[in-house]
């Protein structure tokens, strides 16, 4: 087994998430050996999952120590996840610093452990298709991938295979079938809701593609309904990379994984190839180094783009990737409209329905799409909807004005039906929206913090409008009482924590950074394989796509390595 | 239907006896694996290691979990704040003795008729929610300007501005000066003094009062917290009947049969 500070592995992989997972499976596999570089601490299932706890068993009762979170984890504390039960997957903010421009704020969501965020995200995995890969020659916008939907297909298969997905197949043009396990169920209010925007709007309904188990699959026991997903799952039963990707990788033999360590830059050769990385212990503040023949970047859309800027050197004077000037820009993430919703007076009950569906409802993307009748003119690309419906837990209790038994019996017996729906838009991919290193901050170990530069522009706001219109349309047609209307603003740049594009994909050294395999365009052997390479981000989520281009890019890499090329 | 000894044999008995050892730090209970398994985790180990961080499934930790409803011992090393059993010598950090006998009062008008423990166990949630207060107003107040600046742009800045300036230590005070004066004025008597009936009239006429009556405002904290606190208990989970956080063998799905007559 080789140990760190060697030089003696065939590839160094920097990120243990959903990409890192994927690229070390795939080139372990396939023989070679890797070294995997986690910047934080491993997880222990039974020490830091929080999955079963009940509210009073913890201090604060689910509420969250808000002091402590302010102060350690203000931005953190902003995502829906970092809560009482799951704050430690997330980082210290004060560690962790970066910085934007006072009118431009932007939420940098981070994960740093051994599964990075696989712990705590949504699970909805979509299949992009060429709606997205080939946008630009659709609509005249920007560029196409270098690769389509046909090239990506296999590995998206294989992706589903190995970690499982549930899902409806649907034959819609513009949102690929995969190779699903059976769909999770719709709870009477989405069914509802797919009744009604069905009948009355036109648009499909159909339950969450979510990488949750619906039965056993590849030794992991069906998800057991618990609705815990953010706090870990002791069952293994929706993918993540500690009980996946990585297992699997560790039972070739061949993986060395090392946690803690914090890559600062990578090691360049006066010839341009990397040879290394320097990375600094999280615990000790010591700088090390590791080398190894093949650098793969997977650290997660920003910090790879980070690393990749911090590696200046006499051979790559601007930054490893940078030759073209392409690196850092591009920055994309999802805004949504959100808040809106309404009762459903028809849904309530005195009887309390089991509760613990891991997903709710999709409308897949229509608008734009490729159906003539659904085109929009106003703005280019499209958004998608998702909702669900279900019982208060006791929300109702606050808003019925009396106390005491009688108050407490209806509380009990009086259950309000709450349909919630919210829309989420493509990000168009602009050279304004940018991240570079800023002058003076550093973080704790004291590599240069980035700062980042990006907002939505006009189209996105046109969007916006076409997706709040049609949210009260929606809202309307299924006669909800006490409706909400969706807020008016969009959401924060970085809240959707579906960051990319920093270091895009593309045949043109000069507009992009990696090649149609994740390689860097000016470097041989360094690859990145996260969101960062993303060209166009479409409107669905890009975990399903960044573990496709993983597997893609870990099984060129062996095969270029087996030829001698690497 | 999958039961949860379907899924348990799924895994190897010698994953299980693994894993008993997981469960022993789950629950806090050092010496939990008998010394003649010693051997056969040792043995275990070595065949299955994963390197630290990686994970099997683990059918017996989540049904430890499912089935551990008491106090949790922290594990070590565990980054979660869990509550602390304080039993009758339990200490109010915010409010004097007489203040939280008086909390405790109106939190079982607020309630009704609820066991004496989960009680308690409310009346102890309000206590530390009003000694947390001001810690968190300060560290609002503190956020540097980057951090407030996303928090105006998440929360508004109304919301904001009422967490950096909204005094709940002050507001409790004012609130039990207008209760006892409230009480004097109406029964002669301080609150605590009254029987539950006067009580009960004397919060119903409160709470119909002006936005601002800081006798209002204390008790609409009160009231929101004990809802909290008291929806949060096992007892409150159990009126609720809540079925999450539950081994469920199949997909919840549609079970109120009202899709029809949804609206």
């Amino acid at each position: 087994m080789p140990t760190p500070g060697k030089t003696d592995y065939d590839v160094l992989v920097i990120g243990s998430g959903a990409s890192g997972g994927w690229v070390a499976k795939e080139v372990a596999e396939r023989g070679l050996t890797v070294l995997m570089l986690e910047a934080g601490p491993p997880r222990v299932p039974t020490r830091d999952f929080t999955e079963h706890i009940w509210p009073y068993q913890l201090k604060f009762r689910g509420f969250g120590n808000q002091q402590r979170l302010l102060e350690n984890q203000p931005v953190q504390r902003l995502c829906y996840a970092c809560d009482d039960y799951s704050h430690q997957f997330f980082v210290n903010d004060n560690e962790h610093p970066y910085t934007f421009p006072a009118d431009k704020p932007f939420m940098w969501i981070r994960g740093r452990q051994i599964g990075g965020k696989t712990f705590c995200w949504a699970r909805e995995s979509y299949r992009f298709s060429d709606n997205e890969f080939k946008a630009a020659s659709r609509d005249g916008y920007g560029d196409d991938w270098p690769i389509s939907y046909r090239e990506l297909e296999p590995y998206y298969d294989q992706v589903e295979r190995f970690i499982g997905v549930s899902g409806s197949r649907e034959g819609l043009p513009q949102m690929p079938d995969g190779r699903f396990l059976p769909p999770m169920n719709l709870s009477c209010g989405s069914l509802h809701a797919k009744k009604v925007i069905e009948r009355k709007l036109g648009w499909r309904v159909i339950p969450d593609r979510v990488a949750n188990l619906t039965v056993p699959h590849n030794g992991r026991p069906a998800c057991h309904y618990c609705d815990q997903c953010q706090r870990g799952c002791f069952t293994a039963s929706y993918f993540n990379s500690p009980s996946v990707t990585l297992p699997a990788a560790a039972r070739t033999g061949k993986l060395t994984l090392v946690s803690d360590a914090i890559v600062s830059d990578l090691i360049m050769e006066a010839s341009g190839s990397a040879k290394g990385v320097h990375y600094i212990d999280r615990l000790t503040h010591d700088h090390r180094e590791a080398s190894a023949r093949v650098v793969v970047i997977a650290a997660g859309a920003l910090e790879s783009t980070r690393i990749l800027l911090n590696s200046k050197s006499t051979s790559h004077p601007q930054g490893v990737g940078n030759s073209g000037g392409a690196l850092g820009l591009y920055l994309m993430d999802h805004f949504t409209i959100e808040g809106a919703g309404g009762f459903m007076s028809g849904l309530r009950s005195s009887k309390r329905e089991a509760t613990g569906r891991p997903c709710g409802f999709l409308v897949p993307k229509y608008v734009n799409a490729g159906v003539r009748a659904d085109r929009n003119p106003n703005f280019l690309r499209g958004y998608r909807f998702d909702g669900d419906g279900s019982q208060e837990l006791y929300g109702h209790a606050f808003l019925m004005p009396e106390f005491g038994d009688a108050w407490r019996e209806r509380v009990r017996t009086e259950i309000p039906y709450y349909f919630a729906i919210e829309a989420q838009g493509e990000c168009l991919p602009s050279a304004d929206n940018r991240v570079s290193l800023d002058p003076k901050k550093k973080d704790a170990w004291g590599i240069p913090a980035l700062h980042i530069d990006a907002s939505y522009g006009e189209n996105e706001k046109k969007m916006a409008l076409a997706m709040t219109g049609q949210i009260s349309a929606i809202l309307d047609e299924m006669k909800l009482t006490d409706i909400t209307q969706p807020k008016p603003e969009i959401s924060i740049f970085g809240k959707n924590i579906h960051e990319c594009g920093t270091a895009r994909m593309g045949d043109n050294p000069d507009k992009s950074v990696v090649d149609r395999n994740c390689k860097i365009h000016d470097a041989r052997n360094v690859f990145v394989t996260d969101g960062a390479v993303f060209t166009t981000q479409g409107c669905y989520e890009p975990t399903l796509t960044i573990m496709a281009i993983s597997a893609r890019a870990g099984q060129h890499i062996a095969q270029s390595f087996r030829r001698g090329e690497l | 239907m999958k039961k949860l000894a379907d899924i348990a044999s799924e895994i190897t008995r010698r994953q299980w006896l693994l894993r008993l050892g997981e469960v022993g730090v789950l629950a806090g209970v050092s010496g939990f694996v008998p010394d003649a398994l010693a051997s056969i985790f040792d043995d275990t180990e070595k065949t299955l290691a994963l390197p630290p961080g990686l994970y099997e499934p683990s059918a017996d930790a989540m049904v430890h979990a499912l089935s551990h409803h008491g106090m949790v011992i922290p594990p070590p090393g565990s980054e979660s704040e869990f509550a602390v059993l304080s039993g009758p010598a339990f200490q109010p950090r915010f409010f004097s003795r007489e203040e939280f006998a008086i909390v405790t009062q109106i939190t079982e008008i607020v309630l009704g008729k609820i066991d004496g423990n989960t009680l308690l166990e409310v009346a102890q949630w309000i206590d530390l929610w009003f000694h947390s207060a001001e810690g968190v107003r300060q560290a609002a107040l503190h956020l540097d300007p980057m951090h407030r600046t996303l928090a105006v742009a998440y929360y508004g800045e109304q919301d904001v501005r009422e967490l950096e300036t909204v005094d709940h230590a002050t507001a409790a005070r004012e609130g039990f000066a207008a209760l006892h004066r409230t009480a004097g004025e109406r029964y002669g008597k301080k609150f605590g003094q009254l029987d539950r009936q006067q009580q009960a009239e004397l919060l119903q006429a409160a709470a119909q009062s002006k936005d601002e009556d800081p006798l209002r405002m204390f008790l609409h904290t009160l009231r929101n917290e004990a809802i909290r606190g008291y929806y949060t208990s096992a007892a409150g989970l159990k009126e609720l009947d809540y079925k999450g956080n539950a081994y469920n063998p199949e997909c919840p799905g549609c079970e109120l049969g009202g899709e029809k007559s949804a609206s």
